[in-house]
């Protein structure tokens, strides 16, 4: 394996010639050997890319970055959003807890790779965008990181668990109407009650989604304010004037999602409880849906040792019993 | 489904534990909250869907096995309480489980209730909302 010289602040690093993080990058590498490579999310890392774009305009719109170096900022960001750039962040979670070596991750790449796009070699000559300077301004990882990861729970939370929830909820909901005249019987403590319907027992589940997707999306707003533009500490040192609102928007418009600058940036640094509200509503929707598949694993027990009121799908061929199926699905899909 | 609820669950106690590590101005439990968070709101969306797909969309009623143990069981007495008063009907339950017997038969033999009137009161189908 062939390497380059990368340089910061305590010296010099030799990084993978194939690569185009640099020194911090590689330190970080080599100081956090802890589970497996790579474990930080690449949403978090996409995320990333959409409030450096962000920047980058909005510097450029405030007049403290200059056009070109915009556009090659957001070349890159781009190629990161398309997933090009996936096996250039190396990093994993368990670095420091202020993100700050993921933010130099990012930094690095995305000067590296302007440099590249901008037609010279890496590692020869002035660079061409500095990752401090340039992909930084007006950033510092006490901002950028609670940013990123707003951006991609945000992301997360409304095109994969609202969607997918919603999915299983609709369905639930449809079953509860086919079943509203099957009367079977009820239990309470697991022993025999009086009755109820198929149906009725149906809507209870989908009414736990109900008021789990409605707690899942009263967080949404909390989820919605960035830190961006508090820089270190919450006081936005060393930003122009206007750059906290103006960078929020681009990241609105980039991403197509309702994001704003937060309130008060000093909370948005120093504490994440918008990250424990949204956690908490997906802690709920976890207790209610290991309800359900309790409820359906028990009632769909048997064949003929178990309780057998409604008969599930028999998905794995390669059970040779009809009971083995019955058993393994639950198992594996409740 | 319960194996990734129990995930979320876990990852709801370490997302608490990393909220309450702000000093100052700055939290610094950052890219482990971020990690669970993302993997909870992923597992739980992809779940969902895996068990719509596989196993919720399929569910169908058993109604031979619903209608066994539906008319088999002794809470079905519940009607009656309204009818001859709750000692009587818990008697009448009691002696059908003592007796492997069924609620009608014992119904009759007790002398609280006719053949005719216990058919007419125990109707599971009108059991499952309030009085008419």
């Amino acid at each position: 394996m062939s390497f380059r010289i990368e340089k910061d602040t305590m010296g010099q690093v030799e990084v993978p010639s194939d690569k185009y993080w640099g020194a911090q990058t590689e330190r970080s590498r080599n100081n956090f050997k802890i589970g497996p490579s790579a474990s930080m999310p690449l949403d978090v890392v996409y995320g990333f890319a959409y409030l450096k774009k962000a920047a980058a305009y909005a510097n450029c719109e405030l007049g403290v970055l200059a056009e070109d170096k915009r556009n090659l900022i957001a070349q890159v960001c781009e190629e990161i959003l398309e997933g090009k750039l996936d096996d250039q962040f190396p990093l994993v979670i368990w670095q420091t807890g202020s993100g700050t070596q993921s933010n130099m991750n990012v930094n690095e790449v995305i000067a590296n790779r302007a440099h590249e796009i901008a037609g010279k070699k890496i590692g020869e000559g002035e660079k061409t965008i500095q990752p401090n300077d340039d992909v930084n301004k007006s950033q510092s990882s006490n901002d950028t990181f609670p940013t990123g990861m707003h951006i991609a729970a945000y992301k997360k939370i409304v095109q994969n668990t609202i969607p997918g929830v919603t999915k299983l909820r609709d369905t639930l909901n449809k079953k509860s109407k086919d079943f509203a005249k099957v009367v079977k019987i009820g239990r309470t403590h697991l022993m025999d009650a009086t009755p109820l319907t198929l149906g009725q027992e149906f809507s209870g589940y989908v009414s736990q989604l109900d008021h789990g997707l409605k707690a899942l999306n009263n967080t949404l707003d909390h989820l919605s304010e960035l830190a961006l533009g508090g820089t270190a500490v919450g006081t936005g040192m060393n930003t122009p004037k206007g750059y906290d609102v103006l960078v929020a928007k681009y990241i609105a418009e980039f991403t197509g999602l309702p994001f704003r600058t937060a309130d008060n940036k000093f909370e948005a640094l120093a504490a994440h409880d918008a990250i424990v509200e949204s956690h908490g509503a997906l802690k709920q929707l976890a207790v209610s849906l290991n309800k359900i598949a309790n409820d359906v694993r028990m009632m769909a027990s048997g064949p003929r040792s178990g309780i057998g009121e409604i008969i599930i799908p028999a998905n794995e061929p390669r059970q040779f019993y009809y009971a083995k199926v019955k058993l393994i699905q639950p198992s594996v899909k409740l | 489904m319960t194996m990734v609820c129990a995930q979320v669950m876990g990852n709801d106690v370490a997302v608490s534990v990393g909220g309450t590590q702000g000093h100052y101005e700055l939290n610094v439990f950052k890219p482990m909250m971020a990690a669970n968070i993302l993997q909870s709101a992923e597992l739980l969306g992809d779940a969902c869907v895996s068990f719509e797909v596989n196993c919720a969309a399929g569910i169908e009623p058993n109604y031979d096995v619903i209608k066994e143990l539906l008319n088999n069981s002794l809470m079905l007495v519940t009607a009656l309480n309204t009818k001859i008063g709750y000692y009587k009907a818990a008697e009448i339950a009691n002696t059908a489980h003592k007796n492997g017997t069924t609620l009608k038969e014992e119904a009759i033999n007790l002398g609280y209730v006719s053949a005719e009137d216990y058919d007419e009161w125990v109707k599971p189908e009108d059991m499952v909302g309030s009085l008419k």
